[in-house]
């Protein structure tokens, strides 16, 4: 249809677009997009006469002085609400600002090729940034965003522009960005963000611990975020990771009523949070969350988590930016232990690898680190790092409930060597008069398909099972989750999974030991029926992931749930099995259910 | 002028990333001595931050320093004892 007369101010029309991202905090915002670009400015080149390379150079000294100011305030001021770590990070940057190759080059250029400074400036920088990006090592890697982060400082204040703060946004925007860097996220105007949707996808990323905290929703791993455009209407929905951008008025109208919906229903799940999580015949099933910093507790025990099903401590690791030592360790989990009273903390020993990390760690350049030398295979490889973290945690364990579990148990040896070096650790307190408790529960995480299958022997040598889903549907199906091309085969209701998890379940029921599930399939309640039918005690999430898990609990009826699961296990396809999932959530909740199907 | 040079291997787990480099890079220059790091044939200046990141030194790599001054001795003693503590330090 042609309208000739279009010279209103209405725009043309544009056409809507979806973009898929992984949902990393639940809820939904419609708003207006704020789109940061990378944040490393264009900088005009521009030919300057020998007596203007002094006014250069001590224009680029001024800016790096009022930039050392900033930095060493903005420093001050986060460490006063912030932790230490964040803080941190600023400590480097002010070491750039002082590095003297850096300076002492850019001043040559300066001098020798008659360029302005903040051309010369830019350009080392950009060549900085360059060849950091390249390196492989993921660490050293995302130091670039630090570099970028003061280089875009120091030329603000070259250029004499206040530097495109997040401090005051122009009203309530939705922030869209490759990434953010740690200056946005500790300046940022909290009262003004939606939510955010960000092009990086790691669960440590800046952007998701803040989303987390701040109760919004986000979208990560968000693919072509160049399809967004500042000022775009768009919507994020942080339960599907379905970002709509230009949303016609059928998707406008859509996520309005699901918001409204979705924030009812959160409402009334909060309300419901202090309920026991028992299905409807009187099964009492555990409800744990998976933390990743101390800080997490009180979202536990605000959703009212019956303990801490895993705590994973390569994030303290990560945080640091160095090695964690026995004593920092010691206070992080004695912190947590004193917390949860005598609620249970599940502490995952080291797991460092696969990905767990934005992307991956090589220790040495291994073709396929996912089969490498990592989490236990990396302990027993260094028994001194390990037997630190084992230390830590056993002193820990006088002052609550803590458990020990092992990750990426794939045979007996590396369970027997593993608790060999807990009994060094022991002995080497002991000697030390140092107490702890002896009676701590030590499991291992099922997260291989060859742990699963000689679980009957491992049930032998220890207390409990955590099963890690995520890891086990990669490993058994030889599928990367990372891997868009194979997300298709990311099936966790396979039935060869499925066959797994329930035979570990039994074997853990025979010899009278607890079993757990810690991946996202204990979160995603599309399979909370079938994990409980399966005979799985407890179900350990992120604490948001709670609400919805409770109420389906409480409507499920036991005896409902064991012919689900065992239908299922009989399937042929995960899509058979999903299917009696599905129908049952439907019929048992609809509102959950309406939540969680995707898209409009 | 004195020159010392030691081969070190990292053992901190993360290799020299941001936090470790900047106290590498903070004590190394509380020396007068001029310190180099050499790795994989590459010879940076052991008081730039960026040069010691660009360097990629990760886990298990070897790094040799080499100090040339008059306090190259102590310098060679202090940054051996960092690294070969995980490049921990003592923070406040």
């Amino acid at each position: 249809m042609k309208n000739n007369r279009k010279k209103t101010a209405v725009k043309p029309k544009k056409e809507e677009i979806k973009i898929k991202g992984v949902p990393a905090s639940p809820g939904i915002a419609i708003g207006t997009a704020l789109v940061l670009g990378s944040r490393l400015q264009q900088v005009e080149k521009r030919k300057i006469q020998p007596d203007e390379v002094e006014q250069e150079i001590s224009n680029l000294e001024t800016a790096l002085d009022k930039t050392k100011e900033q930095i060493t305030a903005l420093q001050e001021q986060i460490q006063n609400e912030l932790n230490d770590n964040e803080a941190r990070i600023f400590d480097a940057h002010l070491l750039i600002i002082d590095d003297h190759t850096l300076i002492t080059s850019v001043k040559k250029t300066v001098k020798e090729e008659l360029v302005n400074a903040d051309y010369a400036f830019n350009k080392k920088i950009q060549f900085y940034v360059d060849t950091i990006k390249k390196i492989s090592d993921p660490y050293i890697k995302e130091r670039a965003v630090d570099i970028s982060d003061v280089a875009t400082r120091v030329l603000a204040n070259i250029h004499g522009h206040e530097i495109e703060s997040l401090k005051s946004l122009p009203g309530q925007r939705i922030i869209i960005s490759p990434d953010l860097t740690p200056s946005d996220t500790v300046a940022i105007d909290r009262q003004n963000v939606q939510a955010f949707a960000t092009e990086t996808g790691g669960r440590t990323s800046h952007a998701a611990i803040m989303a987390r905290s701040m109760k919004i929703p986000a979208v990560l791993a968000l693919k072509s975020i160049n399809q967004i455009r500042n000022g775009d209407i768009i919507i994020v929905d942080g339960y599907t990771g379905i970002v709509t951008v230009n949303p016609s008025a059928k998707s406008l109208d859509f996520y309005a009523q699901k918001e409204t919906r979705g924030g009812k229903i959160r409402e009334n799940l909060i309300s419901e949070s202090k309920l026991r999580p028992e299905t409807i015949d009187g099964f009492r099933i555990q409800l744990a969350a998976n933390i990743e910093f101390a800080e997490d507790v009180n979202d536990a025990k605000k959703y009212c988590a019956a303990g801490i099903g895993l705590y994973r401590t390569e994030y303290l690791y990560i945080n640091s930016k160095v090695l964690p030592d026995e004593e920092t360790q010691f206070k992080d989990y004695h912190n947590i232990a004193k917390q949860m009273k005598d609620s249970h903390v599940i502490i995952r020993t080291l797991d460092l690898g696969g990905d767990k990390l934005k992307d991956t760690i090589t220790f040495y350049n291994e073709v396929n680190p996912f089969l490498g030398y990592r989490a236990i295979r990396l302990c027993l490889g260094v028994p001194e790092l390990f037997k630190t973290q084992l230390r830590a945690i056993l002193r820990a364990s006088i002052y609550g409930n803590i458990k020990i579990m092992f990750p990426m148990i794939c045979c007996m040896e590396e369970v027997d060597q593993a608790l060999q070096i807990v009994e060094e650790a022991k002995s080497e307190l002991n000697s030390k008069r140092q107490p702890f408790d002896k009676n701590i529960e030590i499991g291992i995480m099922i997260e291989t398909p060859s742990a699963a299958l000689i679980a009957d022997r491992l049930a032998e040598k220890v207390d409990f099972f955590s099963i890690g889903t995520n890891d086990l549907v990669q490993y058994t199906l030889a599928v990367d989750r990372g891997s868009e091309k194979m997300a298709y085969l990311y099936q966790p209701a396979h039935p060869a999974i499925l066959s797994l998890i329930n035979h570990v379940s039994e074997v853990a029921r025979t010899h009278g030991i607890w079993v757990g599930v810690c991946g996202e399939m204990a979160g995603d309640p599309l399979y909370t029926a079938l994990l409980v039918g399966m005979g799985i005690h407890e179900l350990s999430m992120s604490p948001v992931s709670m609400g919805p898990i409770r109420r389906i609990i409480r409507k499920i009826k036991m005896h409902e749930a064991e012919e689900i699961s065992e239908k299922a296990l009989t399937c042929s396809t995960a899509e058979e099995a999903l299917e009696h999932s599905v129908n049952y959530l439907k019929k048992i909740d609809p509102d959950i259910f309406s939540l969680i199907v995707k898209g409009a | 002028m004195t020159s010392k040079t030691i081969k070190l291997k990292i053992k901190n787990i993360l290799g020299i990333h941001a936090r470790p480099a900047s106290v590498f890079v903070r004590l190394a220059s509380t020396f007068d001595a001029n310190i180099t790091v050499e790795k994989d044939g590459e010879n940076v200046n052991g008081k730039s931050l960026i040069s010691l990141l660009m360097l990629a030194a990760g886990y298990r790599s070897t790094i040799t320093v080499t100090a040339t001054g008059k306090d190259s001795s102590e310098a060679i003693v202090a940054i051996e004892n960092l690294v070969n503590n995980n490049l921990e330090f003592n923070e406040e």
